[in-house]
């Protein structure tokens, strides 16, 4: 086997493939954030009706019908915004579509790991006037930046999804 | 060619059929199929060359 034979094939075996993965790994993650990705998964289907129904009232609905959030609506809103807040959501993505396939970890009723944090709302809220100039905000500054009053507990509900079972 | 580097190639071969449509079309399917059968199947493929590359050098008194 000569060099030339050698190179190609430490291109074909090594170089190539890695630079294949790492491709994928970018691309696929960030395509794990958009809209359709969640709804792919069937027992999302519920939440994303709720979002897309043009009479739901509640905050996702009208988040999405207004266009408050201009895309990848679920990610905006359930990623936590901490230093490595999107690496830990995708991560949870990864054992969500684990858990989906095995059965393993699957729990009858969907719900969030914590208390929804309000900082994923003030990310968006907190700088915009009519926000900051709410009696009721300013009331409760210290609060809701601490996390013991929720957005949701004034603005809910974030999600009334139909047909559920147990 | 080696029985290894053969081997080598079918493992990346398989790698590449379980990654393609994960880059072509990214979906909870695919994304599963890619990290739990692509990924380790290029790192196999990828062992057992390096596994060729080594015995192929310490042959030739390189290593």
């Amino acid at each position: 086997m000569g060099a030339r034979e050698k190179w190609l094939l430490l291109f074909i075996l090594g170089v190539g493939p890695l630079l294949l993965v790492v491709a994928t790994f970018g691309l696929s993650f960030k395509r794990a954030e958009t809209l359709r990705f969640c709804s792919d998964c069937h027992t999302m289907t519920p939440w994303v009706a709720d979002l897309k129904d043009p009479h739901s009232q509640s905050l996702a609905a009208k988040h999405y019908r207004n266009r408050w959030i201009l895309d990848d609506q679920c990610y905006n809103c359930h990623v936590n915004y901490a230093f490595l807040g999107p690496v830990e959501a995708k991560i949870d993505g990864v054992k969500h579509i684990v858990a989906y396939y095995t059965g393993y970890g699957m729990h009858r009723r969907i719900k969030l790991y914590e208390p929804f944090p309000n900082g994923n709302c003030l990310r968006c809220h907190e700088n915009s006037a009519l926000w900051q100039h709410n009696p009721t905000h300013q009331a409760l500054m210290a609060q809701l930046r601490g996390n013991k009053v929720s957005c949701i507990s004034c603005h809910g509900p974030a999600h009334t999804p139909k047909g559920l079972k147990g | 060619m080696p029985t290894t580097i053969e081997i080598a190639f079918i493992l990346t071969g398989l790698g590449l059929l379980a990654t393609i449509p994960c880059l072509l079309y990214t979906t909870p399917i695919t994304m599963t199929i890619f990290f739990f059968l692509g990924i380790p199947l290029f790192m196999a493929g990828f062992i057992v060359y390096l596994y060729t590359v080594i015995v192929d050098l310490r042959r030739h008194g390189v290593m």
